[in-house]
């Protein structure tokens, strides 16, 4: 786990790493999904990327053994403050389900 | 779950949010939910924003001096009690109301608390501005009136049967209110973040009384160690330091009533 800091109306590029249990990186198969999500318990996400599907902004996740997370500066325009970064793995092999692979705290500052 | 602190803000200030293990995970997410809980019980209602629908009175009244006047539906006729030349007042359970989505009071002599088939029809509707009236005392830029106070005034008194009145409204603070955004385009005209400070302490304070006082390698200690050494292992606790360090057992600390105060609902008692 990692403290991500941002600021508001930046970019900010992430580079994502999925282990298995024995700390092994797993490389998200073809039909395989990475998702990350930006929010607060009890409220709707803010903002929700997945690979293959970039945002109109042009936020995009792009699968890899290392999986790089690019969020657009237009899509992180939203209030400065903090926030749950999701991280979440679509496993197509197994029961074709949405695993949590983490939860960072995201910091969104403001922009000077 | 909580709904006024995120776990993040949590992990953040307690120092966890480059590394947090799964236990202290867990420990964060259930203290946010109890200091949630701590601070709606200080305050008297859930200030999360929500629509709610409820039933008033909660009691029967003792009828005073009052006039009268009949009141007709399709089917039936009633004596609804009116003081002359005075509003009646009915205090909501949860505030601030707000205007938008509309509030709808639905008034049924017979209501029984909607347990009557039938009863509150649409019939039994009220009109805003005509038959009642939130006490609204600021409008936001959206034109959306607040109600601080949960106050809501009648043409003539309220009727005096529990489960006569019922009341679906929206009320309580959005969560940019609760987080004290000022961003260029969030509208915030009422700052709830003393709510969310007060939340975010007693969590943090129930997080660090868990982690003081949980089971270590050596079985439950009284307080948190003030010496440790390797050889001929040893280590000394110190109870009383936990204390101060971390209060007592009270619910809710004195610094944060001092920062709910302006916030408690005086006029209900959940």
């Amino acid at each position: 786990m990692t403290l991500v800091l941002g600021q508001r109306e930046r970019g900010l590029t992430r580079n994502v790493q999925v282990l298995d249990a024995a700390g092994d990186v797993i490389t998200p198969g073809v039909n395989d999904l990475v998702r990350v999500r930006i929010g607060r318990q009890g409220q709707p996400d803010i903002l929700s990327v997945t690979s293959g599907s970039p945002t109109a902004a042009g936020s995009k996740v792009t699968k890899g053994a290392t999986n790089v997370v690019r969020l657009d500066a237009d899509d992180l325009n939203f209030p400065p403050g903090t926030y749950t970064f999701f991280v979440e793995y679509f496993d197509n092999a197994d029961a074709r389900e949405w695993k949590e692979v983490d939860r960072e705290c995201l910091v969104l500052e403001p922009t000077s | 779950m909580g709904s006024i602190v995120d776990p993040s803000e949590a992990w953040l200030e307690l120092g966890l949010s480059g590394s947090i293990t799964e236990e202290e995970r867990a420990v964060v997410e259930q203290c946010v939910v109890k200091a949630e809980g701590a601070v709606k019980r200080h305050l008297r209602y859930d200030p999360v924003l929500r629509r709610r629908t409820e039933y008033y009175p909660s009691h029967d009244s003792v009828l005073g001096q009052a006039g009268s006047v009949w009141e007709v539906t399709s089917t039936q006729a009633y004596l609804r009690q009116e003081a002359s030349g005075r509003t009646s007042e009915l205090q909501l359970r949860h505030i601030p109301v707000r205007s938008t989505p509309a509030m709808e009071v639905r008034i049924d002599y017979d209501g029984r608390s909607g347990t009557r088939a039938g009863s509150f029809a649409a019939e039994t509707i009220k009109t805003e501005g005509e038959d009642y009236w939130a006490n609204y005392d600021m409008v936001d830029s959206d034109g959306v009136k607040i109600c601080q106070d949960g106050m809501l005034r009648s043409m003539g008194l309220w009727p005096l049967t529990a489960g006569t009145v019922r009341v679906e409204y929206s009320a309580g603070y959005t969560n940019a209110e609760l987080h004290g955004e000022h961003a260029e385009d969030v509208d915030v005209v009422l700052d709830a973040s003393p709510i969310w400070a007060a939340v975010l302490e007693e969590a943090k304070r129930r997080v660090e009384q868990i982690m003081v006082r949980k089971k270590s390698k050596v079985g439950w200690v009284a307080g948190p160690k003030t010496s440790e050494s390797l050889g001929d292992y040893s280590y000394s606790i110190d109870s009383s330091l936990a204390k101060a360090l971390y209060g007592s057992s009270v619910e809710v600390t004195d610094e944060s009533k001092m920062l709910l105060q302006p916030f408690v609902h005086m006029g209900w008692d959940v």
